[in-house]
């Protein structure tokens, strides 16, 4: 797979990932319920726990960060940008590990929108990792 | 036979092969040092992460998890509710407390003391216990009595109030937003739209505004108050030394005994 790909998967993936957190930034700051395919009410659950704010910033908003961050570092020099990439991607990577684990074990509700992150940020590891470990 | 160029060609390949192979192996071991070290980075800023998030404890943080709404769940787990009433009809005396869902020694008596009162007094049918949640410290505790109120109407008051002692914070900073109160809801099995729609209007509670008639009624001005309505209809006060379970038994057993 060439560099080209590799820059451009990730691209898409963190789109879409900026899409996902930036809309459970707008529900927690409108106020409103999260959209949860089937009901249940478990994506509300979840964002409403104390885990949904670390140091008082809701997880969403950070996650937003995350995703526009990644998107950024394509914009750097080549390694530079496939190390901080590397890096957000295994931080977001482990952290949304952890919440899936908090939301399975404590909350005892599953967030589609967290879970849907959590794969998309999965994948954007394991493509910052083949990038940061191709040799030209 | 291969010239003497020939040869001297093929051996300066072969030595720019290894040359190129060498400097990828190279170049490899250096990535591969990198990865490990920015993933040695990423698990120390997730461990990092993890611990300011709370962690694994079950402590009665700011907000919601799993294993505070067990607890309240289970402490009033088959006791009749209706209302502001929590215990048998048939209970000959009333315990009645009044409390302000932001008031830190109501907290400290629900998470200290309430479990013991409902053990000892209530599951046993000695008494009944009647909660009356006032709204006078400020904003937050007229929204939490309102959304209370609500909790009331689903007889889950005891399990909302439980629960939000059990993620109280500092008073009047603001904490009772919708989102606290949504967790707070859910935890306790009260719908959430409804807690939301009684916080935003608590004038709109009768319970909201009644707690602070029979509070002036009765000339009680602090928080967590606490009277026993005897059989007789006689109200004694309860004053407990402490607000643990021990102090409080003892406090009942006292007014108890006046009967």
């Amino acid at each position: 797979m060439s560099e080209r790909s590799l820059r451009r998967a990730t691209a898409v993936l963190a789109l879409i990932g900026a899409a996902i957190a930036g809309y459970l930034t707008w529900v927690h700051y409108a106020g409103l319920k999260p959209f949860c395919v089937g009901g249940g009410g478990s994506c509300e659950r979840v964002q409403s726990s104390k885990w949904s704010e670390l140091a008082g910033i809701p997880v969403a908003v950070l996650g937003l960060g995350g995703y526009l961050l990644l998107l950024a570092s394509l914009l750097l020099p080549e390694d530079t940008g496939r190390a901080a990439a590397a890096l957000l991607a295994l931080v977001g990577a482990g952290f949304s590990a952890w919440l899936t684990y908090v939301e399975l074990a404590k909350i005892d509700a599953v967030c589609q929108w967290c879970a849907a992150s959590a794969v998309i940020m999965v994948l954007l590891a394991i493509v910052s990792v083949i990038r940061l470990l191709r040799v030209e | 036979m291969a010239s003497r160029v020939e040869q001297k060609e093929r051996v300066r390949a072969e030595r720019l092969a290894a040359e190129e192979s060498a400097h990828r192996a190279d170049r490899r071991r250096a990535q591969l040092m990198r990865l490990g070290l920015i993933a040695a980075v990423a698990v120390i800023v997730v461990i990092v992460a993890i611990v300011a998030s709370g962690g694994s404890s079950s402590s009665s943080g700011s907000g919601s998890g799993g294993s505070d709404t067990a607890a309240t769940t289970a402490l009033f787990k088959g006791v009749p509710q209706q209302g502001i009433t929590l215990g048998r009809a048939s209970a000959p005396a009333t315990l009645i407390e009044f409390a302000d869902l932001q008031c830190p020694f109501c907290g400290e008596y629900s998470n200290n003391g309430l479990a013991t009162v409902v053990k000892d007094y209530v599951r046993t049918g000695k008494l009944r216990y009647q909660l009356h949640i006032r709204s006078f410290l400020g904003p937050d505790s007229v929204k939490a009595a309102g959304a209370a109120a609500a909790a009331t109407k689903e007889n889950r008051l005891y399990q909302f109030s439980d629960l939000f002692y059990r993620r109280q914070q500092q008073e009047n900073t603001g904490y009772v937003t919708p989102t606290f109160l949504r967790g707070v809801a859910n935890g306790a099995g009260v719908d959430p739209a409804k807690a939301l729609a009684g916080a935003a209007n608590p004038s709109s509670q009768p319970q909201v505004a009644a707690a602070e008639k029979l509070a002036s009624q009765l000339g009680s001005n602090s928080t967590p108050a606490f009277y026993l309505r005897l059989k007789s209809g006689r109200l004694v006060p309860v004053e407990p030394k402490a607000l643990d379970g021990a102090s409080m038994s003892a406090a009942i057993n006292t007014a108890l005994s006046g009967s």
